[in-house]
């Protein structure tokens, strides 16, 4: 089996430069990762001329700890300031901000972190064991799947619309609106561009992201007695390590949501951005008698938590063995391999096992070293919400626009971000649900592609093709259950009411 | 006094020194300080892409000619337009100290009617090319079907419409190539299904859900070497040395398809020849750094310098087969 092959080289990530590698990418993923606007594979794109001088294994642990801990620092803000520092953290910030407010920022972190920590771990170890028959299995993911995979997303809006699912339709509707605008990629037409150079590459996922939950938050704290703190509290509670009972009552919710990521990852652009959602639907359609989805629901928190940093390691399978990365992230990384003078495929294993596998133990230790500088880390970064809502509201507001600009360098985005903003700030005023833009804007291009690749692969009979198809058909059945649970009378889930208990602080 | 004389004695010797160096230098005075700040770099893509890896290579070893920083800063959107606008913009005092990424065909996107666009390519000052990547078609190795150009053709003769093709946006190098076949190659008639990127293409062919895949020499070795494609077909008029057993196109059929992903350097429109000639030369030499060549192989982005006439053919060239091919007419 290919776990034997990769013993040996566990010895090596404990080399001096080895291990320098990955503390620095872990403090730099953190960093930029918790900063709204800077993303985790601009991050690794920057430390690509940095890493030339060091050999090939180092570059490349320095890169996967960012991409491990940049994923994870994006939930910090999501969190603490309702501003996710990535897209994979946007659902993060709807259960977790709520906590936050709540005065529980810190049971939120440690869940957060206990989440993140173990699920990187379980597919950093995936992806050392499994590489290569999972990267099979990813292939088997073509235009069918691809759409269903997207309508399986779509699902989500139903479960995260919060009491009224009208109006999560509609928020879902005017995302997948939004998400039509620019150069059409089939015909080369520009779709809604009004002769606008911003508009024709459509609305970037970043500015939209920053737009509907950080600057919409910031417009939102700037109202009110500008003295009060977002916790509400004076004083957190610092107990930063997890308790046992706190794991035990949210085992079914961590499990779920590591299991979400590690099997998203696997699918080439469906990442992080979209496991969240699906884990955290799931969660609500699980929802007991007693749960609080919506306002603070830890569960809720557990399995996205889970599911983005479950994402990571599996993600980078294609990659490694079919060159096919997953998402933007692994694509910067493949680049990167390829200037050290790897080539992605089996060859890497057979030729260079010692570089490869010691890439994956360096990720998998990544995670660990991850958990113990955010626990340090996580109670500086808590007192932010002991600070007075006058100060944080326009802090939030000025890293917004900072942030866009500093993505893409284009002027067009921050108008995009303020438009997004004002929509977002307006919208949940009248209650309707932002991430059902965002699930429409994230969900909509893959479906609209998936679709349109479908009918011409099965060349106009679409329904026949996809039932030849297994994971297709596995997926209809999961998108069935999902619309099933979501309208389920909530009564017949009343049966057995759990006891309200939760784990004292 | 004293004091004072020195400062004379002082400042003349400033003088006599700089009259000397003028001297010396002769007109080469202006080349002595410029450029005399860091240079901007602009890339038109996020960081992370092909186009900011290869630039972010390159930055240091034009640094080292230029003897000023060389600041890479990616201005993202539009496809590439949001940069290029302001490329063809620039002024050629205030921004003397920019110079910037211009892909092909992708500006040539200029010509496509509904994009309503005021800039033609003289809008741009090229200054040199600086990597050329030809178009190849590739198969999923050991598909039965085709194993090469011909068989691929006579196969799409015989089942018109039956072959599906995965290719990047329209308008694109790749798709470039197949809309130039449909149009002079008679029988030429298959399926096409985009992309925005050759990571999805790669996994349509080789996961089987495609037949075959338009993309560069370059990106597509690695998965040659891996077993999993077959190149049956450069789109250039000579083979390329990294696949010298691959014929071209043009060898099968004798039609002169080109298509190539292309990176040149453009810098402000109207600078002075003097100031033009100092970048000219140090992305020749920087090019050339065989430390820098070595860096591209590995990166597998082959680099090609030219500049003046010879740049100005082959853009010329390109873009009369846009023109010829009207690729915004091929798809209703």
């Amino acid at each position: 089996m290919f776990g034997e092959d990769a013993l040996p080289y566990l010895i090596n990530v404990m080399s001096l430069q080895n291990f320098g590698a990955m503390l620095l990418g872990v403090v730099i993923g953190l960093v930029i990762g918790a900063i709204p606007g800077l993303s985790p594979p601009m991050a690794i794109a920057l430390l690509i001329p940095v890493s030339f001088q060091m050999p090939p294994e180092t570059a490349l642990i320095l890169m996967v700890s960012c991409f491990a801990a940049g994923i994870y620092g994006g939930s910090f803000s999501a969190i603490l300031l309702h501003a996710p520092g990535t897209s994979a953290s946007a659902a993060s910030a709807i259960e977790g901000y709520e906590m936050t407010k709540r005065g529980k920022a810190i049971e939120a972190i440690r869940i957060s972190t206990f989440a993140s920590v173990v699920g990187g771990i379980i597919s950093g170890f995936v992806l050392l064991l499994l590489a290569p028959p999972l990267a099979k299995v990813s292939l088997l993911f073509g235009p069918s799947e691809y759409f269903l995979v997207a309508i399986l997303g779509l699902t989500a809006i139903a479960a995260v619309s919060h009491g009224s699912v009208i109006k999560g339709l509609i928020s879902g509707l005017l995302g997948l609106f939004l998400s039509t605008f620019g150069v059409d990629q089939y015909s080369g037409f520009p779709r809604y561009t009004f002769d606008v150079i911003g508009l024709e590459s459509g609305f970037d996922i970043l500015p939209a992201i920053i737009g509907l939950f950080a600057f919409a938050q910031g417009l939102e704290l700037s109202e009110g007695d500008a003295r009060s703190n977002i916790s509400g509290v004076k004083k957190l509670s610092w107990n930063i390590w997890p308790k046992f009972s706190e794991i035990y009552y949210l085992r079914w919710s961590l499990i779920r949501g590591w299991a979400t990521g590690l099997v998203m990852g696997i699918i080439p652009a469906a990442g992080g951005s979209v496991a969240q959602w699906i884990a955290y639907a799931w969660e609500i359609r699980r929802a007991k008698w007693g749960d609080q989805f919506g306002k603070g629901e830890i569960k809720g928190l557990a399995a996205t938590e889970g599911s983005n940093n479950g994402v990571t390691g599996t993600s980078l399978i294609p990659m490694f063995v079919l060159g096919i990365p997953g998402g933007i992230s692994a694509a910067v990384i493949l680049g990167a391999l390829m200037i050290h003078g790897l080539q992605p495929g089996m060859r890497l294993f057979k030729n260079s096992p010692e570089v490869i596998y010691t890439i994956m133990w360096g990720f998998i230790f990544a995670n660990v070293v991850m958990g113990f500088i955010a626990v340090f880390l996580a109670r500086s970064m808590a007192y932010l919400t002991l600070f007075p809502r006058g100060i944080i509201g326009p802090m939030i507001l000025i890293f917004s626009i900072i942030g866009v600009y500093a993505g893409s360098n284009n002027y067009y985005d921050i108008w995009i971000m303020f438009a997004f903003g004002l929509m977002g700030y307006f919208l949940t005023k009248l209650r309707f649900v932002s991430a059902g833009i965002l699930l429409g804007i994230i969900l909509g291009p893959i479906a609209e592609n998936g679709l349109r690749d479908l009918l011409i692969v099965s060349n106009g009979s679409p329904v026949m093709f996809v039932l030849t198809r297994p994971i297709s058909i596995a997926l209809l059945v999961c998108i069935a259950l999902a619309l099933y649970f979501s309208y389920k009378p909530k009564s017949s889930s009343n049966s057995k009411p759990a006891p309200a208990k939760k784990p004292g602080k | 006094m004293k004091n004072r004389s020195e400062k004379f004695l002082l400042l003349t010797a400033t003088a006599i020194t700089v009259a000397l160096m003028i001297a010396i230098n002769g007109v080469n005075v202006l080349a002595a300080d410029f450029p005399n700040k860091p240079v901007q770099m602009v890339v038109p893509f996020k960081a992370g892409g092909g186009a900011d890896r290869t630039i972010r290579l390159f930055a240091p070893f034009l640094s080292k000619e230029l003897g000023v920083p060389v600041n890479v800063i990616n201005i993202a959107g539009g496809g590439g337009w949001v940069a290029w606008s302001q490329m063809a913009q620039w002024d050629p005092e205030k921004d003397d100290h920019k110079l910037g990424v211009v892909n092909l065909p992708h500006v040539l996107s200029l010509l496509d009617p509904r994009m309503k666009r005021k800039e033609t390519l003289k809008s741009f000052n090229f200054l040199a090319w600086h990597s050329l990547d030809p178009c190849i078609w590739a198969v999923r190795e050991g598909d039965e079907r085709f194993q090469s150009l011909k068989e691929f053709l006579a196969y799409v003769k015989a089942n018109p419409n039956k072959v599906v093709m995965s290719t990047t946006a329209v308008g694109s190098d790749d798709h470039m190539g197949i809309a130039f076949a449909e149009k002079f190659l008679p029988d030429f008639k298959v399926r096409k299904v985009y992309a925005n990127g050759d990571s999805k293409k790669i996994q349509e062919v080789i996961g089987g859900h495609t037949d075959a895949v338009a993309g560069n020499v370059g990106y597509y070795i690695p998965y040659m070497m891996d077993a999993k494609l077959k190149p049956i077909a450069v789109l250039s008029l000579e083979r390329s040395p990294n696949l010298p057993s691959v014929p071209t196109f043009f060898e099968v059929t004798g039609l002169k398809n080109i298509s190539y992903a292309g990176r040149t350097l453009a810098t402000a429109p109207g600078m002075s020849e003097e100031k033009r000639g100092i970048y000219l030369e140090a992305i020749k030499r920087a090019i050339e750094n065989p430390e820098y060549v070595m860096k591209e192989i590995k990166n597998k982005n082959p680099l090609l310098f030219k500049s003046g006439d010879d740049l100005w053919n082959t853009l010329n060239a390109s873009q009369k087969i846009v023109e010829e091919v009207k690729f915004w007419e091929s798809e209703k």
